[in-house]
């Protein structure tokens, strides 16, 4: 991973650099925020052509080593105004690192008037017109294999980010060119949507090998941490067969699982929509579903899955938990299929379904359609791609909707929607939501797996403190997070394999210390953009309303929330 | 004294004593003054394998003392969605 590919859309002018000394130690989110700090005006405009877009692969991209090709997207979020990173599996980081690419800037806005997308190989990086503009997720990348085969990857964007939509994801694809792994978070699509790019096309057929420091001991070490994967309960077992819809179980069961836009926090329907349940509908029937299945080459943990519908047709894959939480109990539907079709349309347009769940979820509130109205909420979603003044309210998401429709229950922190998890009832995770720089992310600091009283506030500052460096350390890497339970104890072992994949030196403290400062520099980037430690709180209703079952409310203090940025 | 177990997922079949690996309920006794982590080695469950501990509805930590007519759900670890 030799260059960064820099590619001027104002100019259409694309060049290629070497990586400067200072960003070889770096990778994934780390990366994206150290060059944005360095070459974005953290007040910018997020849709403006002054913002940039940064894709890079973590330090261990394109290796073997199970889960660790995320490819991580960051830039000046349009929800938080500040920066933000969002990162998925699938194949496009792989693709990136082989075709030697440590990062790929996109800067400037298009003022052609049609959309392009860039095709990259090992001798061409090129804009070409993309005669798809206005097509969904899944007939674009259809064009594009038809055009370019199946051994290329793509990353792309649906009508919600080329419209500029602040609820719009960038996705890429699958081991099978599903184009349904989602950087859904932060409404990056709509960045790269006004920058004028539809797609990227990686094809990294006929590149170099890519070459080991030390392969025999990259493989040696290898095999210790996919042991380690294999012998933990959650990355060996739970996560293998149930997915992550296994948590709604648990979520349910300390009253944290969303629920009629954040009020209830348990779900009478929950049974319908957890992981057994899951498993148990998609082994019946057959066909086209899988329990088991890696989102990327290699995985071992293989928590995804394709869910089919009764005559064993794919709805959509993956089904996850957080699309469950937000698209399911949320809006008080409690039917998978129902879940899986309104997935499969946010997919379609590009839309991450967290947001776009939160979103829909105040609408009912607020009485636009009844709680559990699954048609409603397609019908809602058709307001979206017909781009209607409604369409268009709901795809900038739940602050903008929830504003618009006088809601004083809009469950956002730096105005991006809450993940699946009420901060009443995981609290340490409220934490992350209110403190992290990239506002209410479950991947930024999760404290769910720790065994403490999660509705007690006492411990969670420092839980959610623990927690954000370490969910740095996996996406400075490009690892999924769900390794960490299982390798997180071994740093040191980290940094050995990345040493011998590309022969940075790093121990497991200096890991750690990396992770703190790429912290720091977001941190810094957000500091610049006008945020502060006054931001670093939840909405008051969630400080103000007890969930009906458990009496629950976030009651965090403040003043430690504030500490937590002030340290 | 007498408990109601429910284990799910993963942890229905870890437990020999669990009559019914689909429904994963059962009725369970130990003698009086038992905690969590007693009802885990009794039941021949690592307690690796537990995570969260839910006791009438209610999350408990391993070391609660478990009273009679408790009902008491055991979930495997994990770390998110």
């Amino acid at each position: 991973m030799d260059k960064i590919i820099r590619v001027n859309l104002s100019e259409g002018k694309i060049t290629t650099e070497p990586v400067p000394e200072k960003y070889l130690s770096l990778g994934g989110r780390a990366l994206t925020g150290q060059m944005l700090l360095d070459e974005v005006d953290p007040a910018c405009e997020p849709l403006g052509k002054r913002n940039k877009l940064v894709f890079a692969p973590g330090l261990l991209g394109g290796s073997f080593l199970s889960s660790s090709s995320r490819l991580s997207v960051g830039g000046k979020s349009p929800l938080t105004g500040g920066i933000k990173e969002a990162n998925a599996g699938g194949t496009a980081a792989a693709a990136l690192s082989k075709l030697g690419v440590k990062a790929l800037i996109l800067e400037g806005e298009s003022n052609l008037g049609y959309l392009q997308y860039l095709y990259i190989d090992k001798d061409t990086i090129e804009l070409r017109p993309a005669e798809m503009a206005g097509h969904g997720v899944y007939s674009s990348a259809k064009l594009f294999h038809e055009r370019y085969g199946d051994k290329v990857s793509l990353i792309l964007i649906g009508p919600g980010g080329e419209r500029g939509y602040s609820a719009a994801g960038i996705t890429n694809s699958d081991v099978q060119n599903r184009p349904s792994r989602f950087m859904g978070r932060g409404g990056l699509g709509a960045v790269m949507g006004v920058k004028g790019l539809k797609a990227i096309v990686l094809n990294a057929e006929n590149s170099p090998i890519i070459e080991y420091s030390d392969r025999k001991a990259f493989q040696e070490l290898n095999k210790e941490l996919v042991k380690m994967l294999k012998e933990n309960p959650a990355t060996g077992e739970t996560y293998p067969k149930y997915g992550t819809a296994a948590m709604a179980t648990r979520t349910n069961a300390i009253h944290a699982l969303p629920t009629r836009n954040f009020s209830a926090g348990s779900f009478e329907c929950a049974n319908r929509i957890d992981g057994e349940y899951l498993y148990q509908v998609i082994t019946t029937r057959g066909g086209e579903g899988d329990t088991t299945h890696a989102c990327m080459p290699g995985c071992v943990i293989k928590c995804s899955n394709v869910y089919a519908n009764t005559e064993g047709k794919e709805i959509v894959a993956p089904l996850e938990y957080e699309t469950i939480g937000l698209l399911g109990s949320n809006l008080g539907i409690g039917n998978l299929d129902d879940i899986a079709s309104l997935n499969y349309i946010c997919n379609d347009l590009g839309l991450d379904t967290i947001e776009m769940g939160a979103t829909i979820g105040v609408a009912m509130d607020q009485g636009l359609i009844p709680f559990g109205d699954a048609d409603g909420a397609a019908d809602l979603l058709a307001e979206v791609a017909e781009d209607t003044i409604l369409g268009k309210l709901l795809g900038h998401g739940a602050l903008v909707a929830g504003k618009v429709l006088g809601s004083r229950r809009i469950p956002v922190a730096k105005g991006q929607s809450m993940p699946a998890y009420d901060p009443r009832g995981v609290k340490g995770l409220g934490v992350t939501y209110a403190t992290s720089p990239m506002g209410a992310d479950h991947t930024a600091g999760n404290t769910i797996r720790a065994e403490v009283d999660h509705s007690d506030p006492a411990p969670q500052p420092a839980l959610s403190r623990k927690a954000q460096p370490m969910s740095m350390i996996a996406d400075f890497m490009g690892l999924c997070l769900f390794v960490m339970p299982a390798l997180g104890a071994h740093l040191d072992k980290l940094g050995q394999i990345c040493e011998h994949y590309c022969g940075l030196k790093i121990s497991g403290d200096e890991l750690l210390a990396a992770a703190e400062k790429a912290l720091q520099v977001e941190r810094e980037f957000n500091r610049r953009a006008g945020l502060s430690p006054a931001q670093d709180r939840l909405p008051e209703f969630m400080m103000d309303e007890p969930l009906p079952v458990s009496g629950s409310v976030f009651d965090v203090p403040l003043d430690e929330l504030k500490k937590i940025n002030e340290e | 004294m007498h408990i109601a177990v429910h284990l799910h997922d993963i942890l229905k079949s870890k437990v020999e004593a669990c009559p019914d690996s689909v429904e994963g309920s059962f009725d369970y006794q130990l003698p009086a003054g038992a905690s969590v982590i007693h009802l885990l080695q009794d039941l021949g469950l690592d307690r690796r394998y537990v995570g969260l501990v839910v006791v009438n509805g209610r999350q408990a930590a391993k070391d609660y003392c478990l009273q009679d007519g408790d009902r008491v759900e055991l979930f495997s670890p994990m770390s998110g969605g």
